[in-house]
């Protein structure tokens, strides 16, 4: 069932430059309060977020650091591309179902004894590859559905890239016609410092200009990964964290590693949902059924954080099992949330995936009456804008 | 090797920059001893990766980052580079210094270019790993900080001006973190070594004689203790010479 919130977005709506660019400290974009119950909302700014919630209530955030994934480069045969990173194979080497990373692992290490160091393990990649038009001095400001062909890339084709690191083409993916799969030459910590030389954030062509990593991580930014930013964080300060604690607000985390917002085609975008990655500490699971049966509210800090603990509750008892898994869900009107009561996000685009999953919160018209609002009260769109809370009533 | 076991830092993860030589390299080489896992950074990787090889010698994890801290374009890839090694990082040591230009000029023979670097690395590096690496240790509810200090930022020392600058507005700089994470379980504090037989010694101050001055390898033990995740203490400024070394 598709989401039934339609609505065009006017381009003054799409926040264009981080909010410390336009003049706003990070905690100070807007934030819209919308009551599950009946769509109802109240406007506010973010950094009354803590006395907007109550003593005992959670929040859990992804704290997925945001890799420069977009990747210029050029063919053997010399023609342009860029590549975008869109996962990491959680099968794979270094990924969630790797041997020795199971429940005992659960806050995130390594075993004490892994015997090879992750930068001699091959990786292999999930990547979006795109035409680069000819001549334009910004191919980012090209949108994704406008770019000319990509060349067509058979396994064994190699890939450079800015600094030196290549790349072996493994063939297509096997569920998303855009995607092809490689495997670069370092991985691990080396490929992490290789991807910061020759890569950029993948940027859209509502920013005009291009802006360093940095703008591009949340205060949570721990372990890269993360295709595009786990923007529902990024608002989050360390005055926020400090009225929290006072307000008796909890914090846990989750890891989930982003994956690309859109592959440039539409058919693909609907239907696609990637395999994630993702980690839930054991202190998280904790904290969220002593959350739970003190009558305290779970908000999730984005639909990654959604996704997250709502594939680990999804066991016959219904709580957050601790530990690695790979997400697959798709959450839709009707999804029954088993574990999470409120959501924090950004405005979505009319076509996005996202404005499904918020449907799972709010029945359509209440979906309708408060985008409605945002865009009445000219709230920003996208990573860099304002953020929106879909908060039940305390029981 | 065997890991140590029951090290002051075992199952700690810290970073530690100019790790290559001197003071740097000493506080590595006592973490490993101690137990810690390490992320070393330094600017020339072949001295780095000697280090290294020495602290996973100690039984210690090790990855070592060629970067340059003054650089803010190199700051996400050291930290990027280190979570994805260790998932976490407990322990960031700032301890990379630029002295300036020597013999040291007096501030009136400063080269604006020259002073503007040793801010970089001094106290702009310092700040850009923090920033960068902050936000896991918050979400822990806890971590630690330690900036290398030094008298000349506390004495107006002639000659010491970029230098001395650098590291009055670090100690500055630690206070005012330490005030703004107070309660969040994260710690950050400074420490001065004190006179050491060091590279930079040497180049400030050519004619010390090397045998009346400290071995770096003796003033590790503050670090150690600041290291500890259980310690409590911020915005302090410590004498590491007030610490006797612990006894092998």
């Amino acid at each position: 069932m598709r989401s039934a919130v339609r609505f065009r977005l006017p381009p003054e709506l799409e926040a264009a430059a981080p909010p410390e660019a336009r003049g706003l400290r990070r905690d100070h974009v807007r934030l819209l309060v919308v009551d599950r119950a009946d769509g109802s909302v109240d406007h506010h700014r973010f950094h009354e977020l803590p006395r907007l919630l109550d003593s005992g209530d959670l929040l859990v955030v992804n704290d997925s650091r945001t890799l420069p994934a977009s990747l210029l480069g050029r063919t053997a045969a010399g023609e342009p591309v860029e590549v975008r990173l869109a996962a990491r194979d959680p099968g794979g080497p270094g990924g969630a179902d790797e041997p020795g990373r199971g429940p005992e692992d659960a806050d995130g290490r390594e075993p004490a004894g892994a015997a090879v160091p992750r930068a001699e393990r091959a990786e292999r990649w999930a990547v979006l590859v795109l035409g680069v038009p000819v001549g334009h001095p910004d191919p980012a400001l090209v949108p994704t559905d406008a770019r000319p062909a990509a060349p067509v890339l058979a396994a064994g084709e190699r890939l450079e890239f800015a600094g030196g690191l290549g790349a072996t083409v493994l063939g297509r993916h096997e569920e998303a016609r855009p995607l092809v799969w490689l495997t670069f030459d370092a991985a691990g910590e080396r490929l992490a410092e290789a991807l910061h030389q020759a890569g950029r954030p993948v940027r859209y062509a509502y920013v005009p200009r291009a802006w360093p990593l940095h703008h591009y991580q949340t205060l949570f930014a721990a372990g890269p990964g993360s295709a595009e930013m786990a923007s529902a964080g990024r608002p989050f300060t360390v005055q926020t964290l400090a009225d929290l604690r006072q307000r008796g607000v909890g914090l846990a985390v989750i890891s989930l590693h982003a994956g690309l917002s859109t592959y440039g085609d539409p058919a693909t975008d609907q239907v696609f949902v990637p395999a994630e990655p993702y980690l839930v500490p054991a202190a998280t699971a904790a904290a969220v059924a002593a959350t739970r049966a003190a009558g305290g509210r779970v908000i999730a800090v984005g639909t990654t954080v959604v996704r997250t603990l709502e594939t680990a509750a999804g066991g016959g008892d219904g709580a957050v099992r601790p530990g690695p898994g790979v997400s697959r869900l798709r959450i839709s009107p009707g999804f029954p949330l088993r574990v999470v009561d409120g959501l924090l996000t950004g405005l979505h685009e009319p076509e996005a995936s996202h404005l499904d999953l918020l449907g799972a919160f709010l029945g359509p018209a209440a979906l309708q009456r408060a985008y409605a609002a945002a865009l009445d009260g000219g709230y920003l769109w996208h990573e860099f804008g304002d953020v929106c809370l879909l908060l039940p009533r305390r029981s | 090797m065997t890991r140590p076991s029951g090290g002051r830092l075992a199952g700690a993860t810290a970073l530690v920059t100019g790790a290559s030589q001197g003071l740097g390299r000493a506080i590595a080489l006592a973490y490993a001893r101690e137990g810690a896992d390490l992320v070393l950074v330094a600017r020339r990787p072949e001295p780095l990766e000697e280090v290294r090889a020495g602290a996973e010698a100690l039984g210690a994890r090790a990855v070592a980052v060629a970067a340059d801290v003054g650089r803010p374009e190199d700051t996400e890839r050291v930290a990027a580079a280190a979570l994805t090694a260790f998932d976490r990082v407990d322990v960031l040591v700032n301890n990379a210094s630029e002295l300036g230009p020597t013999p040291m000029p007096y501030l009136v023979d400063t080269d604006p270019d020259a002073l503007r670097r040793v801010l970089e690395v001094n106290l702009l590096g310092p700040f850009l790993l923090t920033r960068a690496l902050l936000g896991p240790m918050l979400a822990a509810g806890r971590g630690s900080v330690i900036n290398v200090s030094s008298d000349a930022g506390v004495v107006g020392y002639p000659g010491w001006g970029a230098y001395g600058v650098s590291k009055a507005a670090l100690d500055q700089m630690t206070r005012i973190w330490a005030s703004e994470l107070d309660g969040s379980g994260v710690r950050v504090n400074a420490v001065d070594p004190g006179d050491m037989d060091t590279a930079m010694h040497r180049a400030a101050l050519p004619d010390d004689d090397p045998a009346a001055l400290a071995r770096p390898e003796d003033r590790t033990e503050v670090f150690v203790r600041l290291a500890v995740l259980d310690e409590d203490g911020s915005g302090q400024r410590l004498e590491a010479a007030t610490f006797a070394p612990a006894q092998a």
